[in-house]
């Protein structure tokens, strides 16, 4: 008996099912890797495109400068600090979410890290924003300018600073920048927000200003009121970052001041020859060098052992004549 | 034996019918394989004027800025965006900063006034037209350029700050 109704199953249709779905195995397989390989060529572009943005917010006369960085769709910002070398390595690296594969490509994949060794980035290793990243720009002067530094924030962070001094609440008031809140008691913070406490204790941050010390995971970082009119600078980098940036930067930023005390020793030697230097400045700078260098070595680098040949330069350095003095 | 050449003659049928069912799978795979290729080829182009368009404004921001930077800025009187020569001199000769801004190139020129085109060095000072802060590979790259003021101290009548006019140079590596 044969059923006429019953579907007969041929070998075309069997060869067709095979090869159909080994042309759909490879459509999806090279969509996937395709799709993976725009994120991976947007996300270079984009950490990139980051570190180019950095330069116009540098300070040149002002002590502190302020920026938005949008993105288009969630962005992850990888923070990363190696201290090798002559200058150290900034590392900025960037995943964007997607709704193919994971929400974030594989730490394991391949990523193109946008290295530069001028840039001094304090943030959270891993800064994730929906929409907005902030930046604070700060010159650090030791007793000369070593640099600028920038305290990277993510909309998705919140920071709130109980009973903090009025002099920081009316620099943040100024310029405008966002998800930090002022308390007067930590009592009053949001439960989702970093509290920061600057009399309080046993809070997320604990800040002391007297010991210019700020304690965090357990940790403690140094840091030291910067010359001129930019005191906080270093206040604000301990704060916003965690204590192996922090600490890393602090090293990157010593070998700096290293080679700048060098640039100053050769300008002094060079306008003795001008009739216009200073006897007593090359070795205080020396001085100042080698303090430098060996903070460098340290794992918890304490920037405030250069405060007293710091000063100590300052002074001698603007009692030179105004045209002859070396910064 | 009838029956025997029935089934044969059928067989022959269904392969006519799968070959060309191959053909036609065999077909797509190409034209979908040749689709990728054809656009893998605009999209490597566009990567290459992405890469060369990130460099040129990176040139650009970098030598916006770099009169800023503690390495050549003159600090001695409040001048935004001045160049003090004679620490450009002195970065000259320095080999650590041959990587730190990412150059294949950066150098100053003295516009005006121009005392010559010769290179700057530590024997010729003030006396030249040019300062080679970083020495030319000679890969192409983009390049940017900005006027700016150079400053140094000269010891002629009494001494004083003497202000110039200059043009840096950086190219970015490629």
């Amino acid at each position: 008996m044969k059923n006429k109704k019953a579907f007969e199953f041929t070998f075309g249709w069997l060869f067709a099912m095979l090869v159909g779905a080994v042309i759909l195995f490879l459509a999806i397989y090279a969509t996937i890797n395709l799709v993976e390989t725009f994120r991976f060529r947007h996300e270079t572009e984009t950490a990139k495109q980051i570190g180019t943005l950095l330069y116009p917010v540098e300070t040149n006369l002002e002590s502190a400068k302020s920026a938005k960085i949008l993105v288009p769709t969630e962005t992850r910002l990888q923070n990363t600090c190696e201290s090798v070398g002559d200058f150290g390595n900034q590392e900025i690296s960037i995943l964007e979410s997607s709704g193919i594969g994971g929400k974030w490509r594989s730490p394991d994949s391949a990523q193109v890290a946008s290295t530069f060794q001028n840039k001094y980035l304090f943030s959270s290793e891993d800064s994730d924003a929906k929409k907005e990243f902030y930046i604070l720009s700060k010159p650090i002067n030791f007793p000369f300018k070593i640099t600028d530094i920038q305290i990277l924030w993510a909309d998705t962070e919140f920071y709130c600073f109980a009973n903090a001094p009025q002099e920081i609440k009316k620099e943040f008031t100024e310029l405008k920048l966002k998800n930090v809140y002022f308390n007067s008691s930590k009592a009053n913070c949001p439960t989702d927000s970093t509290i920061v406490c600057f009399t309080e204790s046993n809070c997320g941050i604990n800040v002391d200003i007297s010991r210019k010390l700020v304690t965090k995971n357990s940790q403690q970082l140094y840091f030291d009121f910067s010359f001129a009119s930019d005191r906080n600078s270093l206040l604000y980098a301990a704060i916003f970052s965690p204590p192996e940036i922090y600490n890393c930067q602090i090293q990157r930023l010593m070998q700096r001041a290293a080679h700048l005390a060098d640039i100053y020793i050769q300008k002094s030697e060079f306008y003795k020859t001008r009739g216009c230097g200073s006897e007593i400045l090359p070795g205080i700078l020396k001085d100042y060098k080698n303090t430098a260098i060996k903070e460098i070595a340290e794992e918890t680098p304490d920037i405030r052992k250069l405060r007293s040949v710091s000063e100590d330069l300052e002074d001698k350095n603007e009692f030179l004549s105004q045209k002859c003095t070396l910064f | 034996m009838n029956s025997f050449r029935r089934n044969a003659h059928y067989s022959k049928k269904a392969q006519m019918k799968i070959q060309q069912m191959a053909f036609v799978l065999v077909a797509i795979v190409l034209f979908f394989a040749m689709a990728a290729i054809f656009y893998l080829t605009i999209y490597t182009a566009d990567l290459r004027e992405k890469a060369e368009y990130l460099q040129e404004k990176e040139a650009i921001e970098l030598v916006r800025a770099i009169a800023g930077t503690p390495e050549f800025s003159f600090s001695s009187e409040p001048c935004s965006g001045c160049i003090d020569l004679d620490k450009a001199l002195i970065i000259a000769g320095e080999d650590d900063y041959e990587d730190f801004w990412n150059l294949d190139a950066l150098w100053i020129e003295r516009i005006y006034p121009k005392p010559n085109d010769r290179e700057c060095t530590q024997a010729n000072y003030p006396d030249c037209g040019q300062i080679t802060i970083i020495k030319n590979s000679g890969e192409l790259s983009s390049d940017a350029s900005a006027f700016v003021i150079l400053a140094r101290y000269t010891e002629e009548n009494t001494g004083y700050v003497k202000y110039e006019i200059g043009r840096i140079h950086a190219k970015t590596k490629s």
